[in-house]
């Protein structure tokens, strides 16, 4: 019998389509329900539902999943808009915390759900790359000071998915500091959810907060980023309270732009040398008769290919001519989670650490609208 | 041959003799590669350059490969940048042992008028292999490029 109940806020085309399969074949866990707030949109509601039916569960009002005993886990996947109110609703009930990212829309609500958590002393954790083969490897090579001292870490998180070449000709673009909004269908604010990654890796790998902050946004690749006003691309250049330089870049560069997935790489120079630590490093590759990966079909409800849910329906042909050793499954961050909540302990990347990341990316936005670094 | 001569030699180990190959290797020809695949329109527009690079070297030859990687970059994107903005440096290191650690690495963000951007990290120190990466994102590809272990390491540094 598995020890703890877990109820899924959210639904379809978000993260929780995976985050809630993972939940429900570990045993140690038992999938009660999906839940969420009341007077949605008829939009997100259905997809919510949609996801319940598919995994086998009711779906519930929020309130009342909270109100059961049998429930000890929430894993939180709200528009990005509604985290702060949702997370706190969850955290005040005394549920552990699975929190998607990035935490939330504003440094104001990731306050708040740090806040929440702390107060109510569940045990909550961001899902991040942190727990992947090659960020363990990355932190090992700093630990046993095989680079020396540390001087620069470089991040990188560039997915390659969507059709790419289609931004109009001579599109500059122009940033504005965040106007709260991150929920669209068609795409995302790429600095905001793929610099999340390589953020809270760096902060995870150095154990310092970032003081200085400068960026730069684009819109190189996609017409549905253009149109909607918001990024596909970001790169920031940081410094660390101890000194220590860093960079990041994050964005969507095109299905057939990487061998894989996309670029998810950190590379580490200190006093000994330069390393670099990937997804898909070490890896073979194969050549032969096999017809080349084509992009997939555009699907028009999600161009960018951004959730399963969708992309089963276009289905591409396998990426096999880059084959790493070993691949990290997104489930290993969700077993080290329930780790914690069986121990007690602390995980790698809670709420309060996530609170910075915020802070970075929106002094990210800020700088690459005024052109001038930012102090944090 | 220097980093400063432009141009050093790229080890690989040769898997039948068990000797090594000296493979020519510099940023002119790196560079070039490059352009013709933009030239013929293989990635589409260039957009955003991530190029890491650490050698053995001091703060001279940081400093002289500084200006090679930013003249690469102003000849993939066709014209200089508007605006730069620097971090770290080798002024920004502690430096306990003179000429032994030439200091932090520069971190150099660079926007062009049109809207690419590029973000360079550069760096030299007296231990370790040379190393890096490069990218270069197009409208619609990407080029790859893994910056190995130099001959002017010296020998303990090659692939064995």
């Amino acid at each position: 019998m598995a020890t703890y109940g877990v109820v899924a806020v959210g639904g379809n085309r978000t993260h929780l389509e995976s985050y809630a399969r993972a939940f429900a074949i570990d045993p140690r866990c038992e999938l009660i329900a999906v839940a969420d707030e009341p007077g949605l949109s008829e939009y997100r509601e259905g997809l919510n539902r949609l996801l319940a039916s598919e995994l086998g569960v009711p779906y519930l009002p929020l309130e009342q999943a909270l109100a059961r005993d049998d429930v000890h886990i929430v894993c939180m996947c709200a528009d990005v808009e509604r985290r702060g109110r949702v997370a706190s609703s969850c955290a005040a009930a005394g549920k552990h915390l699975y929190l998607d990212k990035p935490l939330a829309g504003s440094v104001e609500d990731a306050e708040t759900i740090a806040g929440a958590v702390e107060a109510a002393g569940v045990v909550n954790q961001m899902f991040t790359h942190v727990t992947t083969g090659w960020a363990g490897a990355a932190k090992q090579a700093i630990e046993s000071g095989e680079i020396g001292e540390l001087r620069a870490v470089h991040c990188d998180m560039l997915m390659a998915k969507g059709r790419p070449g289609t931004v109009p000709p001579g599109t500059v673009r122009q940033e504005r500091p965040s106007d709260g909004r991150f929920t669209f269908v068609e795409a995302k604010r790429e600095l905001f959810d793929m610099g999340v990654y390589p953020i809270s890796l760096l902060t995870w790998l150095t154990g310092q907060r970032v003081k200085t902050v400068y960026g730069v946004t684009g819109n190189y690749f996609f017409k549905e980023h253009e149109s909607l006003g918001i990024e596909d691309f970001g790169l920031l250049v940081l410094t660390m309270e101890d000194g220590l330089v860093a960079s990041i870049t994050a964005g969507r560069i095109g299905a057939t732009s990487h061998p894989r997935g996309g670029q998810q790489r950190v590379t580490l120079i200190g006093s000994s040398g330069i390393a670099t630590f990937s997804e898909g490093e070490p890896h073979i590759e194969v050549f032969n008769g096999d017809p080349p990966f084509v992009a997939p079909t555009v699907h028009p409800f999600d161009p960018m290919s951004m959730w399963a849910s969708t992309s089963r329906d276009v289905q591409p042909g396998p990426k096999d001519r880059w084959l790493p050793f070993d691949v990290t499954e997104q489930r290993a961050d969700i077993e080290a989670f329930v780790d914690c909540v069986e121990t007690g302990s602390v995980p790698e990347v809670t709420a309060r650490d996530a609170v910075h990341h915020i802070e970075v990316i929106m002094a990210g936005y800020k700088s690459a609208a005024s052109g001038e670094a930012v102090e944090l | 041959m220097t980093i400063a001569d432009r141009g050093f030699h790229y080890v690989w180990p040769n898997s039948l003799g068990g000797t090594e190959d000296l493979q020519r290797w510099d940023w002119e020809l790196l560079g070039s590669v490059v352009q013709g695949v933009i030239d013929r329109g293989g990635i589409g527009r260039p957009a955003a350059l991530r190029l890491a690079v650490h050698i053995r070297g001091g703060e001279a030859e940081a400093r002289l490969l500084q200006l090679e990687v930013e003249g690469m970059a102003a000849a993939w994107f066709d014209g200089k940048p508007e605006s730069t903005y620097v971090a770290g440096g080798p002024g920004d290191g502690s430096d306990p042992i003179p000429g032994e650690n030439p200091g932090m690495p520069t971190v150099t963000a660079l926007k062009w008028p049109s809207g690419e951007s590029a973000v360079l990290s550069v760096s030299a120190g007296a231990k370790g292999p040379t190393g890096g990466n490069v990218m270069l994102m197009g409208s619609h590809g990407t080029v790859y490029h893994d910056i190995g272990p130099s001959a002017i390491d010296g020998p303990e540094s090659r692939s064995e």
